[in-house]
């Protein structure tokens, strides 16, 4: 049975529609139109169990509408949900202690009290036996590194403190399945990797299926294999991120470093982008030609010093999935040729 | 249930952190004491109006000023702002039911403030202003009901506001009206027996001559047995009324929330 399961998920907003002009807001009022929009639109896929999946898409992309109809707090217009086996909004609070969520802008601690209170309420909000809630306050106290802080009000901590003690939270009734909704914004860098190793740990030893959205595409990197995009509602990639970065990344950078200039450089199938006298960087398209081709077919004469390759970041790689969706650039057509491919087979 | 007592406790330790506080409400509580003497002692002096004593006006003050202490159910106040701000989903997703916490949470508040403003008020004023003791055991058994159910319609009628929040963009024009009414037929500062038959009569039909003015003329004795009977079953009602408004306001909340995204 798959820890999460949407089938041609749909979920629409009514709006009162709004009319412009001095007394728009009037006919606002008498009218009662209504405007529907389309937030998910036939979103289906299925994460298993141990999974760790990152949900990506820009602003307003349907992501947060999607986590909330997973844990319950929102209704879908038609077709199935499914977490754990549970419908998530008729049985809103069986599927509330099968799972952890954690909103990276929305606190779930008890402000004025120490940290530790919230996790003592937390205890018995969700039943948890006193045996296993020490061993798990153990666990993530000491790979969160909560000890200092564990007994400081809640409003005194760092946005880092307080992150940590916001997931720990999450874990302590050991959910089946965590939604991690942009779990490290606006955190600094150090604090983002705790949490990262944090929640690596959790995926791997105890096989906690994570879902997350992140505007971080670190996080990605570091903790997902698979990456589901959706884009105005609609889904525009499932699968892994290697292949997409196959797929859309096969751009690579070559910069060569020569000892003195040696003014126009030529190499077949490389295009010249940047040139600094004797640092001159090309792009080639790897699947057009070998990298290795591409040194050999330097000029001999050239006394060069340093060579790099740079493959194409992942940041990079979405950036070029969210520019195409927007416009219809020259990889538009590219992509949607094998985007549509993608999500038909799978 | 076991979850809702350690709420209690929780909210109560909450209240604790704001030490400070404590102080400012004993001040402010003997201070609106000492006010309303001297309103009446001005009025009334060594005579009688229309039976009551000076003394009644003061232990009248007292009791009101005391019960006032124990009620401001702010508590209530972050439930427009959840509301609005949509922090409410992160309440919705919990295990447990929310507007009882909202319940629990007022009764740590109030815990904190009867150990911690109510008793140390009413002690200063006892000693500076004095206090009559009430009439008969009868009297104390029908001030502590009716003190529950003031307490629970100050609880709902503070939550209706708060839900309103919902589905207006602000609520403190409420919360304005809601204070100016209760000032008025609440009995808050003078008594119901002081009003025009009119305006007495209009008290009478509303609920918020059980917040104050219906407690207070209990513990005093100035209502027969079956004048306190009748009040205590009025009160019963409009507490069973409103709070349930408030359920059915509550459910209808969600299910919006819910089904059509907010």
């Amino acid at each position: 049975m798959a820890a999460i399961e949407l089938v041609d998920l749909k979920r629409e907003f009514r709006q009162a529609k709004r009319f412009d002009g001095p007394f728009g807001a009037v006919r606002t009022l008498l009218t009662g139109e209504y405007t529907t929009r389309t937030a998910l639109d036939d979103i289906s896929f299925a994460i298993e169990p141990g999974e760790s999946v990152a949900y990506l898409g820009p602003n307003g992309a349907g992501k947060s509408t999607t986590i909330k109809i997973l844990t319950g707090i929102l209704v879908p217009t038609s077709g199935s949900v499914r977490v754990l086996g549970n419908e998530p909004h008729t049985h809103r609070q069986e599927n509330a202690r099968q799972i952890g969520v954690v909103f990276g802008q929305r606190s779930q601690l008890w402000w004025d009290l120490p940290l530790i209170d919230s996790f003592d309420l937390h205890q018995r909000i969700y039943k948890i036996a006193p045996a296993r809630f020490r061993a798990n306050l153990a666990f993530c106290e000491e790979v969160l590194r909560m000890e200092q802080f564990l007994h400081t009000p809640v409003r005194q901590l760092s946005l880092g403190q307080r992150m940590r003690g916001e997931l720990a939270m999450a874990l302590l009734h050991e959910p089946d399945v965590l939604f991690l909704d942009e779990p490290t914004i606006g955190l600094d860098v150090l604090a983002k990797d705790r949490i990262r190793e944090f929640l690596k740990l959790v995926n791997r030893e105890r096989g906690t299926t994570i879902m997350l959205t992140t505007h971080d595409l670190r996080d990605i990197e570091e903790l997902c294999e698979r990456i589901i995009v959706v884009n105005l509602g609609k889904l525009v990639y499932d699968g892994r991120i290697a292949a997409l970065r196959e797929r859309l990344g096969s751009e690579r950078t070559i910069v060569i470093e020569f000892s003195d200039d040696p003014g126009t450089v030529e190499i077949p199938h490389a295009t010249l982008v940047e040139d600094r006298g004797v640092r001159k960087t090309f792009t080639f398209n790897r699947a057009e030609v070998p990298a290795l081709d591409l040194v050999a077919a330097l000029p001999r004469n050239l006394a060069i010093a340093d060579i790099s390759f740079e493959e194409p970041s992942i940041e990079e790689v979405i950036r070029r999935l969210y520019r195409s969706m927007e416009t219809d650039g020259p990889d538009k057509e590219e992509i949607d040729t094998w985007t549509r491919g993608q999500v038909v087979t799978q | 249930m076991n979850v809702y007592v350690a709420m209690i406790g929780k909210s109560y330790r909450k209240h604790l952190v704001y030490r400070s506080e404590v102080w400012v409400r004993i001040a402010i509580g003997v201070v609106w004491v000492a006010i309303q003497v001297a309103v009446w002692t001005a009025l009334i002096g060594e005579d009688e109006v229309d039976g009551i004593s000076l003394s009644d006006m003061i232990t009248y003050s007292i009791v009101n000023t005391v019960m006032a202490l124990a009620m401001m159910d702010r508590s209530l106040a972050e439930l427009d702002q959840r509301i609005r701000s949509g922090d409410i989903a992160v309440d919705l997703i919990k295990p447990f039911h929310y507007p009882l916490t909202l319940v629990v949470d007022g009764m740590g508040r109030s815990l904190f403030s009867a150990l911690f403003s109510v008793l140390p008020t009413l002690a200063i004023a006892i000693l500076f202003f004095g206090f009559q003791a009430p009439a008969s055991p009868v009297n104390v058994l029908g001030f502590v009901v009716a003190f529950v159910l003031a307490l629970s319609i100050s609880f709902a009628l503070a939550c209706l506001v708060g839900m309103l929040g919902f589905y207006f963009l602000a609520t403190f024009h409420f919360q304005w009206a809601l204070g100016a009414l209760r000032t008025l037929f609440a009995g808050t500062m003078v008594p119901l027996w002081f009003y025009p038959d009119g305006l007495r009569t209009l008290a009478n039909l509303l609920p918020f001559q059980h917040l104050a003015f219906g407690p207070a003329a209990t513990w005093m004795g100035e209502l027969t047995r079956a004048e306190i009977g009748r009040n205590l079953g009025l009160g019963a009602l409009w507490a069973a009324a409103l709070l349930g408004i408030c359920w059915w306001m509550w459910a209808r909340i969600v299910r919006r929330l819910v089904v059509q995204g907010g």
